[in-house]
């Protein structure tokens, strides 16, 4: 064994009481900041999850269309001041798009796309008719992006035809069952019959009330756009990207691009400060264990100050004197990362399964990850590394023939 | 005769504004072998030439040569490994490791020396606590041996690399006088058996008179070298 990790152990196990107080402080800490990045990051997974789990996290679309002025500059150089109107969209179709889909398939931060044709229509049985909102689409690529079939509760998804999966609250609303017929008339006065052969829960009560997902073809046909498609949907490996990947496909497209950061302003703005918050507590706790383990290494020094002296006297270097102190501090992050994972996980694991809801459901989802747990270690060790800068410097700073003569 | 430690016109002096000169010009030579004694009223500069002697501080002027080597131009990391190397200490105060066990502390020079604890190292501590008539004692923690016991041990300590010279600081200072006298003829024996040069420096006129050579240090200056009365009982 190394002479001056020998020595550190040494110091350490001499100091037991000391040593175990402090590691119990520096276990406490990491407990803290386990527990707190499992709480906050499991909710913020699981607000995000619900949040994309019905939004692409990039579309491409089509620009709007801008009004012109006509007559804005005369030849003889006089203007005319005119107030232009902004005029309601038209529902225009991208044409071509396959070869843009191809392009933004291979442009990099992209995992998957899907073209999607949608428009407005009603859902019509009988007497009752409700609003809707037409999806056409191509199954096995829309899936990648937003993922329908596994939140299926009955049937499958639309392969082809006339075939239409609707939300469970438009089902409840419509009295509809798998295999029933489903009028849907789009915003043009098109009408096409459907057949029932999926119901599925998104966890969104509006989107279960208002999406109907058609094939792609039979959506074109009804919203009168054959050939060409509304939009193009893009999920991302990293949805924290998509303000850049956004900015890159509309650059290399020419198209408009939207991420869901644009539309959820409020939502990233909570869950930025969310972790503001969580992230200043960490900092303050780091802080007190840093200031915890160094005050304890500054009085072993002082404590210590004759046996530096004559470790320099036999023939130590300043920088094994240092490294002494140096491999306390770390081995105090080392205990306190054990005891704090331990704790961690622990409090989290009791906290998932005391706070429930009436069928047992956890009411906070945790988080609690291998990784969360290798930073939360790699923290501890390094602030006690960190810690234990200031003294070993004190330490091998000593003059060892004032060192041997203190009292 | 080889001289393990020569001193010629050594001075030190403290302070920038108010300088005090300590040591006003030492000159010394100890030879291989040689078991010596350094004596001297308080306040004469004892310590400030053991701590010169030791490497542990720098004169203002003059020539300090230990085990052949000239000191004063080397840099701090080659003064630090000559001091592991050339010199073994022993103190009026043991300054063991409390931490320690007997046998890790007198290991420690040779751990120190090359980087690692061995057991091959323990081994030869264990040896050397034998020496000294501690092999009993090898497993105990420092703090449970009486203060004769902690004395042999640093003893065993500073004299288990065989160094060219021992410097001794008033090792006798804090024991009674048959635990002294024990240490005494202990350091004397073990140095001449390994043919190691001690300086030994006291406050006892007796202990001074059984060394081969007595230096006498009064003002900073040595004012005085003669042998022993009684060297070698």
């Amino acid at each position: 064994m190394p002479t001056t990790l020998f020595l550190a152990l040494s110091f350490l196990r001499e100091g037991r009481t000391q040593s175990a107080l402090i590691s119990a402080a520096v276990g406490m800490g990491v407990a803290v900041i386990v527990f707190l990045s499992a709480l906050i990051g499991g909710l913020q997974v699981d607000l995000l999850a619900k949040t994309l789990g019905t939004q692409p996290h990039v579309t491409v679309s089509r620009p709007e269309e801008q009004p012109r002025a006509l007559w804005a500059d005369q030849e003889d150089g006089a203007i005319v001041l005119t107030r232009l109107e902004q005029a309601a969209q038209r529902q225009r179709g991208l044409t071509g798009w396959q070869q843009t889909l191809e392009d933004i398939e291979r442009a990099s931060g992209v995992e998957a796309c899907s073209p999607v044709v949608a428009g407005p229509g009603f859902a019509v049985r009988g007497t009752v008719s409700k609003a809707i909102n037409l999806i056409g689409i191509d199954p096995l690529r829309y899936d990648k992006v937003i993922d329908v079939r596994s939140r299926l509760v009955e049937g499958r998804m639309v392969r082809g035809g006339a075939e239409a999966a609707i939300g469970v609250e438009l089902a409840d609303s419509l009295g509809l069952s798998l295999g029933s017929k489903l009028r849907v008339q789009a915003a043009g006065g098109r009408t096409e019959l459907f057949t029932v052969v999926g119901l599925f829960d998104m966890g969104n009560r509006e989107v279960n009330e208002r999406w109907v997902l058609t094939p792609m073809r039979a959506g074109q046909t009804l919203l009168g756009q054959v050939g060409a498609i509304t939009r193009i949907e893009v999920r991302l490996p990293d949805p924290f990207e998509a303000d850049e990947v956004a900015k890159a496909l509309s650059g290399r497209t020419g198209l408009e691009t939207e991420s869901w950061m644009q539309t959820n302003g409020q939502l990233l703005a909570a869950l930025r400060s969310q972790s503001s918050s969580s992230t200043m507590i960490q900092v303050f706790v780091i802080l007190s264990v840093t200031i915890g383990i160094a005050s304890v290494l500054v009085v072993s020094v002082v404590q210590k100050r004759r046996q530096i002296g004559i470790l320099r006297a036999m023939g130590s270097s300043r920088g094994d004197i240092a490294r002494i102190f140096l491999f306390q501090g770390g081995m105090l992050g080392v205990l306190g990362s054990v005891v704090g994972v331990a704790l961690g996980a622990g409090v989290a694991n009791l906290f998932r399964s005391v706070a429930v809801d009436d069928a047992g459901e956890p009411l906070f989802p945790i988080l609690l990850d291998t990784q969360l747990m290798v930073t939360a270690s790699v923290v501890a060790i390094s602030t006690g590394l960190i810690a234990a800068l200031l003294p070993a410097l004190r330490a091998a700073q000593l003059d060892p023939a004032d060192a041997i003569r203190h009292d | 005769m080889t001289d393990v430690l020569e001193l010629e016109g050594v001075i030190k002096e403290f302070g920038d504004e108010v300088v005090t000169r300590v040591l006003h010009g030492v000159d010394m030579r100890v030879h291989a072998g040689e078991f010596a004694a350094l004596v001297g009223p308080s306040g004469s500069g004892k310590s400030t030439l053991l701590n010169i002697l030791g490497l542990l501080d720098r004169p203002t002027s003059g020539s300090v040569r230990v085990a052949g080597k000239e000191t004063t131009e080397l840099t701090e990391a080659q003064r630090t490994a000559l001091r592991g190397e050339a010199l073994g200490f022993v103190f009026q105060f043991h300054h063991l490791i409390s931490a320690l066990t007997a046998a890790q502390n007198v290991m420690l020079p040779l751990g120190i020396q090359v980087g690692r604890m061995t057991s091959e190292q323990e081994a030869r501590a264990v040896e050397a606590l034998g020496e000294v008539g501690l092999a009993d004692r090898a497993g105990e923690q420092i703090t449970k041996l009486s203060g004769g016991q902690q004395q042999r041990v640093a003893i065993a300590r500073a004299l288990i690399k065989r160094p060219p010279l021992l410097l001794a600081d008033e090792p006798t200072g804090n024991l009674d006088t048959e635990t002294a006298d024990d240490v005494f003829k202990m350091i004397r024996a073990k140095s001449q058996e390994s043919g190691i040069a001690c300086l030994f420096v006291t406050h006892d006129p007796a202990l001074a008179e059984r060394c081969d050579r007595i230096f006498k240090l009064v003002d900073g200056l040595i004012v005085d070298v003669r042998p022993g009365a009684n060297a070698g009982s």
